[in-house]
């Protein structure tokens, strides 16, 4: 069974900089994968690479078998993609706007389409100049959930989006996966990501460096511990595992890699008023692994 | 705490300068590119007519006798103005730039104009201005002060041109006389530029804008034109073209007519700014509306999309190729008692390659070969507005779909191609219907076969323009245009040089027959096609597999 996104050795290089490094990876159909990573990491090479808007200077890409650039137009049939931003023509109503996207995709659920203007509380006749960043991006959403594709790319989807919008925005989104829909999502949103994906990849400086599922990334990361002393809390920095060790007042905080007892034993010596161990959020695993990278401004996305 | 540099070589003065002229500057580097391409191409166009007019003419006997052979004439001075001591290197030199040059002037002014006010904004780039450390009007004065650095250049450039003049042999003119007539050449560019600005603060979108202040200048230009063809000279006194005439820069000077032009000027900038800070961003004064009823129609795929996104865009091209054609149709009875004067000989019977033809049908291939140059500059301007929307993102909505490539690129020039068809075919029955109107006599088998001459080298240029979106998008227009430019200038330039025939081949004009003053050359048209269709799908090519490329 062909996955809904397999990428092989895809590869952008401008000049001697690598916007993405070989990167192989699938997506298999109706999951939902979390694409993460810092501003020109190569999250957006990475999807124009896939909708065959730029060309892959070496690899391929592919969807639901079909190569995105020698099947470029089959391929985009059974796709939708939701831009961060998009331009659209300033005179034209939304009404029209996702009339002629509509038309442009061929087919559409036209019922659907009414209820997602209603969900977004999007009002089409009003012209596309008169829209805030917001309600424009309610269009991309709107044009592409409308499709029923089986495959869904979306880059930074919700950019823009008031808190109601973006729940309206997941409810959707887990509909869609519910139906049997694929979904890629590139997004800045931990939370979101988090609440929405099956499988995350994190991408720094254009190379692939984790996939799984979260579970899965919690137990190669550290454990946060945060405990509370009647007094002056206890030295643990010198136990093997222990980093990031702050101390507060009488509060401790650290994170632990490895064997928890030799941290355990000297905390409970301390006589802790309270303690509290959790596992990371994706917010602290996308925090540790690029805590202190210089990330270069010029590199294109 | 003080913001960082960016960069670290980045040198200290930079660091120090205001921003609040922020908006000023970047106006002023975008202005000063185009005000140099633009001064240097009429000054070259003037040096060498001013050097083949001293040396075609070096007695004072032979400039009388082309002073009677040309002035007068009502057909001529439609186009050119009414003549005064054209026997004088300076009024042959006042009479053949001035009109000409000022609206040159003029239509580079207004598309710079509406740029700067309304098609940054548009772009979203005014806000970012607007987020600093100024205000509406304060950032507006700031785009007119690098609009200015613009003139300012296009009249140094101008003026040198002008004074080498004055020093050549025989020329006798003072350099004060010199500079006076350069201000007079940059006066229409001063004059549209503040009209260009303040219909940008009218209309809410470019497209408008632009539409307004084409519509004014047409509107002057036609007061100009009757008042210089009919006895109703007091005309003048209306129209902003007219009151450069006014000037009679080299001969009678009158410089208290700078009072209305810079009174038109100061007026309109001061409006232009007022209204800045009365509006609100993405808004025009003119109220537009901001909700309709979805229609539909011609929304069925990109191709007719493109069509109703630019109908008025395309209907306005055809508009002016008709009445430019209808104009000088009108004109050719008239016009062409002077076709045979020693003047305009040289350039004709090189453009015709006859020298025996007849004077009507002569005029009229002059004018099918100005209604080309019309239609070429539709066609880079069609170009353009297509690598514009790749540039700003707007193939981004056809492409994410299952549409290839190459249909896109083909129906966008599969519109341009019947938009040339049109236009030429258009050009041949307003040339005919203005030609009959004075009972010429021509028919209109012989001028539609005229029209049909001009698709071939007009395809051409849309060849080489797809060229160079396919290989190299950022200098569609820059290609298209130069070579329209490059091939007008040589044509131009043949006419008082003994140019090369390698160099003289580069012109597409010289390729192409003065019809209806000679027969169509079928077999070159053919060449020129094959040429424009071979470059053509070498571009589509390319654009198929190139990666899409922002600004």
């Amino acid at each position: 069974m062909d996955a809904a996104i397999k990428t092989e050795g895809l590869t952008k290089r401008y000049g001697s900089f690598v916007a993405l490094a070989p990167l192989n990876i699938e997506v298999q159909k109706g999951e939902i994968l979390g694409y993460l990573g810092p501003n020109g990491a190569g999250k957006t090479t990475t999807i124009r690479s896939i909708l065959g808007l730029i060309k892959p200077s070496a690899g391929r890409a592919m969807i639901f078998g079909l190569d995105t650039q020698s099947n470029k137009v089959e391929a985009h049939q059974r796709l939708a993609y939701i831009p961060g931003e998009s331009t659209f023509w300033p005179n034209l109503t939304g009404g029209e706007t996702l009339y002629l996207l509509g038309k442009i995709n061929g087919k559409i659920d036209k019922k659907y389409m009414t209820e997602l203007i209603k969900k977004f509380q999007f009002d089409p006749t009003k012209k596309v100049r008169t829209y805030s960043k917001g309600n424009r991006q309610k269009i991309n959403i709107i044009a592409a959930f409308m499709t029923r594709a089986d495959l869904l790319i979306m880059d930074e989807p919700t950019s823009g989006l008031d808190p109601i919008m973006e729940q309206a925005f997941k409810e959707c989104a887990l509909e869609a996966r519910a139906n049997g829909q694929t979904i890629f999502l590139s997004s800045h949103v931990l939370e979101e990501v988090e609440a929405l994906c099956d499988r995350i990849a994190i991408l720094r400086s254009g190379k692939l460096v984790e996939l799984g599922t979260l579970p899965q990334m919690r137990h190669l990361s550290a454990l946060s511990v945060e405990a509370t002393f009647e007094t002056k809390p206890p030295r643990v920095d010198h136990i093997k595992g222990v980093s990031n060790v702050r101390v507060i007042g009488h509060q401790l905080t650290c994170q632990i890699r490895g064997p928890i007892e030799p941290l355990l034993a000297a905390i409970i010596a301390g006589h802790p008023k309270s303690l509290l161990s959790r596992e990371p959020s994706l917010e602290e695993l996308f925090l540790s692994l690029y805590g202190g990278e210089k990330i270069n401004k010029d590199q294109p996305q | 705490m003080s913001a960082l540099p960016l960069n670290a070589a980045e040198p200290p003065a930079k660091l120090l300068r205001s921003p609040k002229t922020t908006a000023g500057r970047f106006i002023a580097k975008r202005t000063l590119r185009s005000s140099l391409i633009l001064g240097v191409i009429l000054s070259l166009y003037m040096l060498i007519k001013a050097s083949s007019y001293i040396k075609a003419y070096p007695s004072e006997i032979a400039r009388q006798k082309l002073a009677e052979s040309l002035g007068g004439n009502v057909g001529i001075e439609a186009l050119l103005g009414v003549a005064h001591r054209i026997d004088t290197v300076s009024g042959y030199l006042t009479w053949n730039f001035l009109c000409l040059i000022a609206a040159t002037g003029a239509i580079w002014a207004l598309v710079v104009a509406t740029k700067t006010f309304r098609g940054e904004e548009d772009a979203g780039r005014w806000e970012l201005f607007l987020a600093g450390q100024t205000t509406p009007r304060r950032a507006a004065i700031n785009a007119f002060a690098g609009l200015a650095s613009g003139l300012l250049l296009l009249y140094i450039v101008i003026a040198l041109a002008v004074l080498s003049i004055g020093r050549l042999n025989n020329a006798g003119f003072s350099d004060s006389a010199g500079l006076f007539f350069s201000l007079s050449l940059v006066a229409g560019a001063a004059e549209f530029m503040a009209v260009g600005a303040v219909a940008s603060q009218l209309m809410p979108v470019r497209s408008r804008a632009a539409g307004v202040s084409a519509a004014v200048f047409g509107l002057f230009y036609m007061v100009r034109l009757i008042a210089d063809s009919t006895t109703a000279h007091w005309l003048l006194n209306f129209s902003p073209l007219g009151w450069i005439e006014r000037l009679q820069p080299m001969y009678n000077a009158r410089p208290m007519w700078l009072l209305p032009i810079g009174g038109f000027v100061i007026v309109l900038i001061a409006t232009a700014v007022w209204l800045a800070g009365r509006r609100d961003l993405y808004e025009g004064i003119v109220a537009d509306k901001d909700t309709a009823t979805p229609k539909t129609s011609l929304l069925h795929s990109p191709l007719a999309a493109v069509l109703r996104l630019n109908c008025t865009v395309i209907a306005g091209w055809l508009a002016a190729v008709a009445a430019i054609a209808f104009l000088y149709g009108e004109l050719a009875k008239s016009a062409a008692q002077i076709v045979d004067s020693a003047s305009v000989k040289p350039l004709l019977s090189r453009l015709a390659q006859s020298a025996h033809t007849q004077a009507v049908l002569t005029f009229l291939g002059f004018t099918f070969f100005f209604v080309t140059l019309v239609i070429m500059v539709y066609v880079a301007n069609a170009l353009g507005r297509m690598r514009s929307d790749e540039a700003n993102g707007y193939l981004d909505n056809f492409l994410v779909r299952p549409l290839s490539r190459l249909r896109w690129l083909s129906g966008r020039v599969l519109l341009i191609v019947l938009g040339v068809i049109v236009a030429c075919l258009i050009s041949a029955v307003a040339a005919w219907a203005g030609e009959a109107s004075q009972h010429v006599g021509v028919s209109i088998r012989t001028l539609l076969l005229a029209g049909a001459n001009n698709i071939a080298p007009t395809l051409l240029v849309l060849g080489i323009g797809v060229f160079a979106y396919g290989i190299i998008p950022r200098l569609t227009s820059l290609l298209a245009y130069g070579a329209i430019g490059w091939s007008f200038l040589v044509t131009m330039l043949s006419s008082g040089l003994n140019i090369n025939h390698w160099l003289l081949d580069t012109s597409i004009f010289h390729q192409v027959a003065l019809a209806p003053a000679v027969n169509a050359n079928w077999s070159t048209d053919a060449v020129l096609l094959i040429v424009g269709l071979v470059l053509g799908v070498i571009g589509a090519v390319r654009f198929n597999q190139r990666d899409l490329q922002g600004d």
